[in-house]
């Protein structure tokens, strides 16, 4: 009997154990499987160069502009917001109170909504009543902002990546010991000093990345810019905050489900899809050790 | 010093103006975050309300036709045909059809992964596996899409000899890729959660670990875990972007998962770039949009609530 | 001696917890004043009232008045900047902040933006937290490379950078080694001179050593208070006498 219990223990746990290495398994062949793929199509050319020849050639630098400009206006936009809120949450807020109850629901559900709908959301607010507002206001009805473009797509990803910036922000003002808050209030300052002075300073390496992983996700994510920015080719790089913009994420996507000659695309499509793994990737692991460092620091508080 | 210095040092009459600035500018972010939230759903509802009070709407579509079958008895989605004709069934089940082998393939997965790494493994590998998956939930939806349509769809197509190259399998592989790292890490945290004096106890019984793992700290972790399952379930009904690539976009009504099929998500995405704006077309995708998200609100309420009673759980049986 | 601080029918709840219950005492200009009382009495509590340190603390309550050179403390409007800095604190645990010596000394002065005087104040200050010669020629060097004594010692200096008229002493020699802690006393001794200093100490014999007056706290109310001599050598409460002599504690 206890042989028995020994045999399905053993099994059980073989099983779990094989179920993470199933896991990693997964993420090496996919990344084998582009990292084969896309290796002779890379060159400096490639992310240097225009594309040429319908896509077949060339290289795909105003996505990677496009991407780099949309990230960076994103962050501008939920950055501060983001600390900001994490700062009341944390800082300011009577624990406990109703508004707090709220922020967090809120902030969770934002998680949850699919990028779809933030979609949705940039098209129905950003550009028909915010940019149609403005066009009416300060351009006598003509269209300048009503129509999709870098700037609403930047904001639209800046609400979705809000709850990250959030949660990272928090989670480095906890990593700061009280004391020395107190140390700071009883010296005389006033609550913003106390932020200012002690807390904001320390808590730079959490701000950082809650902000490397909503570029992250900014980078990565293409159904809420598909309808608020995003071309599949523009002769024109993006210089106006209501231009509109060539992105990695969205170039793969057209790419891959209406390219006329899937065969002639593919290089191209394989090191795209490359570049925008390495990118996502690349980012992604510095937050991971930033975060890991922070978690170990709080952990000695 | 004397007393009237001291007193006008310390008495300040009103609090410094810039300090009430930065609180409200503070507070004001906070309340930012909750109106982003309503009008969310403000404003993707209200490009849906007139699916259900516009008279010109009504001529072409309303909730009920979308539900019930159609004249020729069957359900079809063709909003762009000679006479439109808009269904919620096809969705409806083409949605769950993916969602359900997504979630046979990820829970089963993730839940394992999660006990292995809270119960069995070595520190070395829960520090590995634990980027691992970060990572992959890191990996951009549009690449994972792009993977399954290149390079899966072949191996299902040759491994299982089925006509469509594109279909629930082929995405819902894809999806549960996108599933897994949300089920592992609720999962896991849940399973952490277990404080240590419950394996102890266990162990002091005589119990060896699978034991302990199995009839201790999973079910005491199970609220934990079903919020797993239910995010898992959210996250995989919303996804837009696998789907899109992988699924074939045929929105056929059919409870065949080597078929085509269309999703709500895809829907959306698959034909909102044509709509004409204000026709009954835009609002029935926005409508689409609406149901999406109180469905998610719902389902993401719900793990909330889950996740409170494991904690309330764990402490009062603690107490 | 005048009275600088004055402390009728006190009494703190947390909640509904009790911590205080209707203290009254004075304190005298010029003096140490020691308090003492085994943990939980109140002690603390009462240092922290204050300088209203407590009303970070959620569920504060009060009754009664403390007055600051005859100004209440209590009232709404008091800058509580401007009261921190002449009631100032030293902590348990000595808390260096992230940064130099020097970095930390400017605390004060950088929160008030007195930073440009400040300068002067730093030898005088170090010298007199009996530091001097042991941090002059690192003064740029980071604050956590000093033992903790050295640390609690900076920690008074800081406090002293502020130029208080009280100083409020939490307990500052707990873990310290008997160099550290005989110099913290000794620098003490010194400063009364120049300000007053309350001084809550859980060791009943530092009190004897240092204060002139003393007070015994016990589950949040006064005992007795009265020079250091009397508490000791002909306590009038039967409480205090067991405690001094260290039948409990």
């Amino acid at each position: 009997m206890r042989r028995w219990i020994k045999f399905v223990g053993l099994a059980f746990t073989s099983l779990t154990g094989l179920a993470c290495l199933i896991i990693v398994a997964m993420v090496a062949i996919i990344l084998g499987d582009i990292a084969i793929h896309a290796w002779p199509r890379l060159s400096w050319e490639f992310i240097h160069g225009q594309p040429r020849a319908g896509m077949t050639e060339g290289g795909i630098f105003p996505a990677i502009f496009g991407t780099a400009a949309l990230v960076l206006l994103m962050t501008l936009a939920v950055v501060p917001l983001g600390v900001a809120a994490a700062i009341y949450l944390h800082e300011y807020a009577r624990q406990g109170s109703k508004l707090v109850h709220l922020v967090r629901l809120a902030l969770h559900n934002l998680a949850g909504v699919p990028a779809i709908v933030f979609g949705l959301f940039g098209l129905g607010f950003f550009i028909e009543f915010v940019g149609a507002g403005i066009d009416r206001a300060f351009y006598g009805g003509a269209l300048a902002f009503g129509q999709p473009c870098i700037l609403w797509a930047a904001l639209t990803l800046a609400v979705l990546t809000l709850p990250t910036v959030v949660v990272a922000t928090e989670e480095a003002l906890r990593a700061v010991p009280i004391s020395y808050r107190e140390v700071a209030y009883a010296a005389g300052a006033t609550r913003w000093q106390v932020v200012q002075h002690v807390v904001l300073p320390q808590s730079v390496g959490g701000i950082l990345t809650g902000t490397i992983l909503a570029v992250s996700r900014g980078a990565g994510e293409v159904a809420p810019i598909m309808f608020t920015g995003a071309a599949y080719y523009l002769p024109y790089l993006p210089k106006k905050l209501n231009d509109q913009f060539m992105e990695l994420g969205y170039h793969i996507y057209v790419l891959t489900t209406q390219s006329p000659d899937v065969e002639a695309t593919k290089p191209i499509l394989y090191a795209t899809v490359f570049v925008l793994l390495v990118l996502t990737f690349a980012l992604n692991f510095v937050a991971i050790i930033l975060r890991s460092r922070i978690r170990r620091r709080l952990r000695a508080a | 010093m004397d007393q009237r210095q001291d007193e006008l040092l310390l008495l300040k009459g009103r609090p410094r103006l810039i300090e009430t600035l930065l609180e409200t500018a503070v507070r004001s972010s906070a309340v930012i975050v909750i109106a982003a939230l309503v009008l969310i759903f403000v404003f993707v509802a209200k490009e849906a309300i007139p699916l259900l009070t516009s008279a010109d709407v009504h001529n072409e579509v309303t909730v009920w036709t979308m539900v019930r079958p159609q004249e020729s008895g069957d359900f079809s989605w063709q909003p762009v045909s000679e006479k439109p004709k808009y269904s919620l069934p096809p969705l409806i089940v083409g949605t769950l059809k993916v969602s359900i082998v997504a979630l046979l393939i990820a829970i089963p997965l993730a839940i394992l992964a999660a006990i292995y790494t809270s119960e069995f493994a070595p520190q070395q590998f829960r520090e590995l596996l634990k980027p691992v998956v970060e990572l992959l939930a890191g990996m951009p939806s549009v690449v994972i899409g792009f993977f399954a349509l290149m390079v899966v769809a072949t191996w299902v197509q040759d491994a299982f000899g089925l006509i469509f190259r594109l279909n629930a399998i082929t995405a819902g592989i894809g999806l549960s890729l996108a599933v897994i790292p949300i089920v592992y890490t609720v999962a896991e945290d849940a399973l952490s959660a277990v404080p240590q004096a419950f394996r102890d106890g266990s162990t002091a019984l005589g119990a060896n670990p699978w034991q302990t793992a199995w009839r201790v700290v999973l079910p005491a972790a199970m609220p934990g875990v079903f919020a797993a399952c239910v995010l898992g379930f959210g996250r995989a009904i919303g996804e837009t972007m696998i789907v899109l690539m992988a699924s074939g976009n045929a929105a056929m009504m059919s409870f065949d998962p080597a078929e085509s099929f269309r999703s709500f998500s895809a829907t959306i995405a698959a034909e909102l770039g044509e709509v004409v704006y204000g026709s009954p077309h835009y609002h029935v995708l926005f409508f689409l949009g609406a149901f999406l998200f109180v469905v998610t609100f719902l389902l993401n309420l719900a793990a909330h609530w889950y996740v409170a009673r494991l904690r309330a759980r764990l402490e009062g049986k603690l107490k | 001696m005048s009275t600088i601080v004055e402390v009728r029918n006190f009494s703190v709840w947390y909640g509904s917890h009790p911590a205080l219950s209707d203290i009254t005492l004075d304190v005298l200009e010029h003096e140490i004043l020691g308090i003492i009382g085994p943990a939980g009495s109140g002690k603390t509590t009462f240092l922290r009232s204050l300088n209203r340190l407590n009303d970070l603390l959620p569920d504060f309550r009060v009754q009664g008045t403390i007055q600051f050179r005859g100004v209440e403390i209590n009232r709404r409007d008091v800058d509580l900047a401007v009261l921190r800095r002449k009631l100032g604190m030293v902590f348990a645990v000595p808390v260096p902040l992230p940064g130099s010596i020097f970095e930390n000394l400017m605390l004060g002065p950088r929160l008030n933006k007195t930073k440009a005087d400040a300068g002067s104040l730093v030898e005088k200050t170090l010298k007199a937290a009996y530091l001097w010669d042991e941090v002059k020629d690192r003064l740029h060097q980071s604050a956590f490379a000093l033992s903790g004594g050295q640390q609690q010692r900076l920690c008074l200096a800081r406090t002293l950078m502020m130029e208080p008229d009280v100083l409020l002493l939490d307990e500052p020699c707990s873990g310290l080694d008997p160099i550290s802690t005989a110099k913290i006393e000794e620098a003490l001794v010194r400063l009364k001179r120049e300000l007053t200093v309350i001084l809550v100490t859980n060791n009943v014999m530092q009190a004897s050593r240092v204060a002139d007056r003393t007070a015994f706290f016990l589950q949040g109310r006064l005992i007795e208070y009265g020079a250091t001599e009397q508490i000791f050598v002909n306590p009038r409460e039967k409480q205090t006498h067991e405690y001094v002599s260290g039948r409990f504690g």
